[in-house]
């Protein structure tokens, strides 16, 4: 048993489908200690990801493009392996300007957000108002989760 | 309609429509108001002594149910992280006889704001 999370690539058989190439399926390595249920709100969460995808061009007023659909799949892998440590706060869930997904936990000075831009890539930011802390850092498909599960614990360790 | 410089006192509004992604009720505005869309080379605010906070609301683009925040630019200009490290934001008119009393935040880099400086928007905006 690993001792992190990560999103573990597998490589499938696409057959005849036209895009071909690699499937990415998140799977998790549970952590020492992790339940390896997810949490209950993992399935509204989902819901509104699937509502995010669905955005029609234009949806914001200002010709906003449609949510890229492979970025909702990673974004939904990736809170899929983040809801397994069990015991963590339901984030916000937002489409992005720029075509990605964001998840937002925020409880009094603390806020922590992962953006993830693209198919394989995320960004997060960690502030902390009360200590003056304010980290930032990226996340690959393949990686360790383990910082972003540390800094949404940090956040629910706030409330 | 104005391109002349933003003295520091002057009131921005930014337009926030009551729902997600930008509002989540009861009360809490999200970090998305204050991105930028693909292409933006700034974030999008009005100049309170050029345009009426009923103009900004009433402009076609302006999605039903939509409120106003507001701050001054001299508060965006010095803004800073919650290190207190300054985000050197510039504050830009750009208005014409289209968009009257339109300007601009931006950053230092053009076309880019940061995730602390939207987030540090975010904290600062105050409903109108």
């Amino acid at each position: 048993m690993s001792d992190q999370l990560t999103i573990t690539e597998r490589l499938t058989e696409r057959g005849e489908r036209p895009e071909g190439g690699l499937e990415y399926t998140a799977t998790v390595d549970r952590p020492f200690g992790c339940v390896g249920r997810p949490c209950d709100w993992l399935p509204r969460v989902e819901r509104q990801l699937r509502a995010i995808a669905a955005l029609a061009p234009g949806w914001d007023s200002h010709g906003a493009p449609s949510p890229d659909g492979r970025v909702v799949d990673a974004a939904e892998r990736l809170i899929g392996c983040v809801s397994e440590v069990g015991a963590l706060p339901e984030p916000y869930v937002n489409p992005t300007p720029g075509g990605g997904v964001q998840f937002e936990w925020e409880s009094g000075p603390r806020y922590f957000e992962v953006e993830v831009l693209a198919e394989r890539a995320a960004q997060y930011f960690y502030r902390d108002d009360a200590l003056r802390i304010e980290e930032q850092g990226e996340v690959f498909e393949g990686e360790s989760l383990g910082d972003v599960v540390a800094y949404v614990s940090r956040v629910a360790s706030a409330s | 309609m104005s391109d002349r410089p933003i003295a520091d006192d002057e009131v921005l509004y930014r337009r926030v429509p009551s729902k997600p992604p930008w509002f989540q009720p009861p009360d809490r505005i999200s970090s998305y108001t204050f991105k930028l869309r693909k292409g933006d080379l700034g974030l999008s605010v009005y100049r309170k002594q050029e345009v009426s906070a009923e103009a900004v609301l009433s402009d076609p683009r302006s999605l039903p149910g939509s409120f106003l925040v507001q701050a001054t630019a001299g508060e965006v200009r010095s803004l800073g992280n919650a290190k207190g490290d300054p985000l050197n934001l510039r504050v830009i008119a750009v208005g014409d006889e289209n968009d009257p009393g339109h300007a601009e935040i931006r950053g230092p880099q053009l076309g880019k704001l940061s995730q602390s400086a939207a987030d540090a928007l975010k904290k600062l905006f105050q409903r109108l």
